[in-house]
């Protein structure tokens, strides 16, 4: 069968070397990791270590007082774990208030939201930090979750699926007399699981990587998360060290890299919608 | 299903807020923002810099010294990248809470810091510490605090850049040059074709250009600023030919490509030359199969040395929450430093303080050339203008561009005085 | 009756209560006060000091002006950017999708080996590949390159390019893989039975059934790529005092407002208003447009 080789032979064989030259440039970042600075900066290229070193990585987990690594990476899980449910839950509420209800001027309100976000976010900071220190939050998690929880892309993301859903779901249930919240979590939501994990993977990513803002809103070491918190291994006049950098960047992409591995399987799920209808 | 889903989702959901307000709970420990905010407790005294890199290890070290002696207040160390910290700094300043208790900044901000009115003199510290004055430092680095007759900044250091050379190379291409401890144009001029018949780079210019150039213009007696400090004078005939040496330099086949990490050509003997600053000393100390040495900054001739130098210098921020207490132990803290200031030598800087220049140690180490003699000492140049800034990223936005061809010197100077006066006119009344 | 209409209107706001009151006071309060001081003087420091248009004025018009060089080469730059990259973030990332859709052998390897750059951050991504194009310690010397490619032109942008693909078609990948989960197998069925081939199939059914992400992908990637600065200043700065070769619009800005002297706000907040309408106007224009085919 066509669709049968294609599968099995043509499509694999093809995306097999485009996956072969794609991973190259995290392969040398992975490979860097075991090199010797020396190495790293000699003038013959190198791809394979020539002598293979853990030196970076103690270097780097090393907890010590100034360089608390699990502090940081315990720091960085809470507020992007908090942050992701945080977000499915206000995102997936509101995208339902901007689909699934109409009120006036509804569309006019969601685009207005999304014009304002994409003004560039760069003078922000000085008003951003004023309230946030308002509100007492500085060197606190919270600084770092709640602003995020904002996050329009999400907002439209899932409302872009949500219109995908055709609304007979919606009139069948309100025939059984469900009102909108029970509508919201019994039938739509249920429906949303693929991009619902997109948002968490995202959200999660997002929250993980951030520099900026965290870098500006926490002084303490102890209580910065890991991304800032890497940054301080690098030199002040640009002489950093190449070696220990790229070896946080590989430690740093663990977590995401596993939450990736849990999540794939949901945002790939083949769902048959018309298994709702019947009822 | 969907039953179960739920429950999972609100267990979850309970689970994470509850780990969530907990942890904003124990973070709540301390109510009083001026204070401690790390989790040991305890009264702190906030202190930033940027020592990042090796040169942490040797602030830690003078951090935890004086700790160690049981003061009133622990000096807490909070180190960040240079920009982030300057990016805080009007963030902090304007909210008015969590501006740090003391500072380190480079001194090229800090009469740009004192014009906008967030420096408190250091009229305190100087007081309670006598030994903090003048004499006990070098003069010229010390100079560069007082402003409109009050000391704004104590100095920590000078960052002096000047030539690196390998001895060996030297040897092969240029065995005398360094007779009179400086290479002139001429010189330089010289080697280049015998280094380029071998592949070697005699001078990359496009490293800490910018201090090269000042050097060569300063010994032709020119500035970037006219003799109010305030008006840019960047289209100088002293400055265009500056750059210009420079980039005959290039043009000669003397420098490196564009984009070449010129310490690294350096240190794996590839160029006879580099001009950087004394801080690489770890980063030298630790190439393997390399012989140098640090002399002046290049010249037109040996009677004319100048050696451009940036420094580091600590600041007290206006702010409510430092109290007189604070003020006695920090100033304790600066005279510390002013006497332990061997330790500071170690990461490769020059200390402004002169207590250790009877140090062996001190001796021997390449920073300690700059000031074995009054001459060496005068021939620091330091950059402090309040349009400083200004003019300092005008140069570099089109710096490389004037180094390597793609626009004439005049157009590179033309364009930078223009965008200096242009942002000097945002400032205006 | 009224009282059946007062009913809904309150649900829609529970919905949308917890979204709007984060968005106003942490978005749109930050906006309002960025474009109060587009229409002052301001250093961050010191009191904004009224001074109306003349920001805009000085940016738009006044040719001999600095801030009106650096806006009109940052907006070329950033332009040239959107033009480039939209197009391969949009339909890269698509052809992957469906290409593995298909669930062809060891798709699950493949789709992870694609996604993984998007999970690095931008620090760790720029850092690898300033090393792998560096043309006399990295990869690019093996291949032999003459020049450094990360500050030449026209290499610099192609390599900007690839380099921004490689890191971000990942996200518009998963979206546009999770979309395709979600278009019923059923009609797939009904369009083959009526003999329907691939490319049939695909333009028919496929395409129309993701027009919704489509139109996400198509809106988000061009804000962002109007609103891009990590790229640009990762790739360009190989070395201490090295200006950037291609100034994308945002780096201008960011240097304006927090450079190595005093700030002119002002001039930077006028320059991102008038960005941030450009973007607004643009994305206008594509929805109208989207929406004429539907």
């Amino acid at each position: 069968m066509k669709k049968g080789f294609l599968k099995r032979l043509i499509a694999p064989a093809i995306l097999g070397v485009i996956c072969l030259i794609w991973i190259l440039p995290i392969a040398y970042g992975v490979l860097s990791s075991f090199k010797s600075e020396v190495e790293i900066k000699d003038t013959r290229f190198h791809f394979i270590p020539e002598t293979w070193t853990l030196d970076n990585y103690k270097y780097i987990l090393e907890n010590s007082g100034n360089t608390p690594i699990i502090k940081w990476f315990m720091n960085s899980f809470l507020i992007a774990v908090i942050t992701s449910v945080g977000v499915a839950l206000i995102i997936s509420l509101a995208a339902y208030g901007y689909t699934r209800i109409k009120w006036e001027y509804r569309d006019q309100v969601f685009y207005i939201v999304l014009a304002l976000s994409f003004f560039p976010q760069i003078i922000n900071i000085i008003p951003l930090y004023k309230i946030v220190d308002t509100l007492g939050w500085v060197n606190k998690m919270p600084a770092a979750i709640v602003p995020a929880l904002a996050s329009v892309t999400n907002l439209f993301l899932v409302r872009q699926f949500m219109l995908g859903i055709p609304i007979e779901f919606d009139e069948a249930a309100r025939i059984d007399g469900a009102n909108d919240f029970m509508i919201y979590s019994r039938v739509i939501m249920p429906m949303l699981k693929p991009v619902m994990t997109v948002v968490i993977l995202f959200t999660f990513t997002g929250q993980w990587n951030d520099l900026l803002w965290p870098s500006i809103v926490f002084n303490d070491v102890q209580k910065m998360p890991l991304t800032p918190g890497l940054q301080l291994l690098m030199g002040a006049y640009g002489n950093f060290n190449t070696a220990p950098v790229i070896t946080a960047a590989m430690i740093s992409i663990v977590p995401t890299f596993i939450l990736y591995l849990f999540t794939q399987k949901y945002f790939l799920q083949s769902l048959s919608l018309s298994s709702g209808v019947k009822g | 299903m969907k039953k179960r889903m739920g429950k999972i989702v609100s267990s979850l959901l309970t689970c994470t807020m509850a780990l969530g307000l907990m942890a904003c709970g124990s973070s709540d420990k301390s109510g009083d923002t001026s204070a401690s905010t790390s989790s040991s407790g305890g009264k702190k005294i906030e202190f930033w810099n940027f020592f990042t890199g090796p040169d942490g290890n040797n602030m830690k070290k003078l951090i935890d010294d004086f700790n160690k002696t049981n003061p009133k207040y622990k000096i807490n160390n909070i180190t960040m990248a240079a920009g982030d910290m300057y990016q805080k700094i009007p963030t902090v300043v304007n909210s008015g809470k969590g501006v740090p208790d003391l500072c380190i900044v480079d001194v090229a901000r800090v009469p740009m810091f004192q014009s906008q009115g967030i420096l408190e003199p250091m009229d305190e510290i100087l007081t309670r510490e006598p030994e903090i004055k003048r004499e006990n430092y070098r003069e010229a680095v010390w100079n560069t605090g007082a402003i409109d007759g009050k000391q704004y900044s104590v100095p920590l250091d000078m960052g002096v850049t000047g030539l690196l050379y390998n001895k060996k190379l030297v040897e092969k291409y240029a065995p005398n040059v360094l007779d009179d401890n400086v290479v002139t144009v001429d010189e330089i001029m010289d080697i280049i074709p015998k280094a380029k018949a071998d592949d070697i780079v005699t001078l990359p210019v496009s490293f800490f250009t910018y201090e090269m150039a000042l050097s060569l213009a300063t010994q032709k007696g020119g500035s970037l600023f006219n003799e109010d400090g305030i008006t840019p004078n960047l289209n100088s005939a002293e400055l265009k030919e500056a750059y210009q040496t420079l980039r005959d330099i290039q043009e000669a086949g003397g420098g490196s490509e564009d984009g070449d990490d010129n310490l690294q050509l350096f240190i794996n003997n590839m160029s006879i030359f580099c001009h950087t600053g004394v801080w690489d000393y770890n980063s030298l100390m630790q190439a393997e199969d390399l012989d140098w040495g640090m002399t002046n900054t290049i010249a037109y001739s040996p009677d004319k040395i100048v050696n451009v130098s940036n420094s580091n210098q600590f600041v007290l921020l206006k702010s409510e929450a430092r109290t007189e207490e604070k003020e006695i132990v920090i100033a304790d803290f600066l005279d510390f430093i002013r006497e332990n200031t061997m330790e500071w030598a170690r990461s490769g800087q020059v200390p402004a303080s002169n207590s250790a220049d009877g140090e062996q140690e001190f001796q021997h180490m390449p920073g300690y050339f700059f000031v074995s003699s009054p001459e060496e000492q005068n021939s620091i140049a330091f950059r402090s203008f309040k349009y400083g800034g200004i003019v300092d990223d005008a140069i570099f936005a089109s710096q490389n561009d004037a180094i390597y061809g793609s626009m004439s010197v005049d157009d590179f100077l033309n364009q930078a005085q223009q965008q200096s006066e242009d942002n000097i006119a945002q400032q205006g009344e | 009756m009224k009282r059946k209409k007062k009913k809904v209107n309150l649900t829609h706001l529970v919905f949308i209560a917890p979204h709007m009151i984060i968005f106003i006071v942490f978005i749109v309060i930050p906006i309002f006060f960025g474009i109060y001081v587009s229409f002052t003087k301001w250093d961050l420091i010191g009191t904004p000091q009224w001074v109306g248009l003349d920001n805009y004025k000085e940016i738009l018009f006044n040719t001999k002006s600095t801030f009106n060089r650096q806006f009109f080469d940052g907006l070329k730059n950033t332009v040239l950017f959107v033009i480039f990259n939209v197009p391969l973030c949009i339909v890269v990332p698509l052809a992957f999708a469906l290409v593995l859709h298909i669930r062809p052998l060891g798709s699950k390897i493949y789709q992870l080996v694609l996604y993984l750059p998007t999970l690095f951050s931008i620090t760790s991504v720029g850092l690898i590949w300033i090393q792998l194009l560096n043309r006399r310690f990295g990869l690019a010397s093996v291949m032999g390159a003459k020049v450094q490619w990360a500050i030449t032109m026209p290499y610099a942008w192609i390599a900007l390019m690839i380099m921004t693909v490689w890191w971000t078609m990942g996200s518009n990948m998963v979206i546009y893989q999770a979309a395709l989960g979600s278009v019923p197998k059923e009609e797939y069925e009904a369009a083959e039975m009526d003999g329907a081939g691939w490319f049939t199939k695909l333009v028919k059914i496929t395409i129309p059934s993701i027009r919704f992400q489509l139109l996400y992908t198509l809106v988000i990637t061009i804000a962002g790529s109007f609103n891009v600065y990590g790229q640009p200043t990762i790739m360009t700065r190989v070395d201490l005092g090295a200006g950037p070769k291609i100034n994308v619009l945002v780096q201008y800005i960011r240097s304006i407002a927090f450079g190595s002297g005093q700030s002119a706000a002002g001039i930077a907040s006028a320059m991102a208003v008038i960005l941030g309408l450009f973007i607004t106007i643009v994305s206008i224009i594509q929805f109208k447009m989207i929406r004429s085919e539907d």
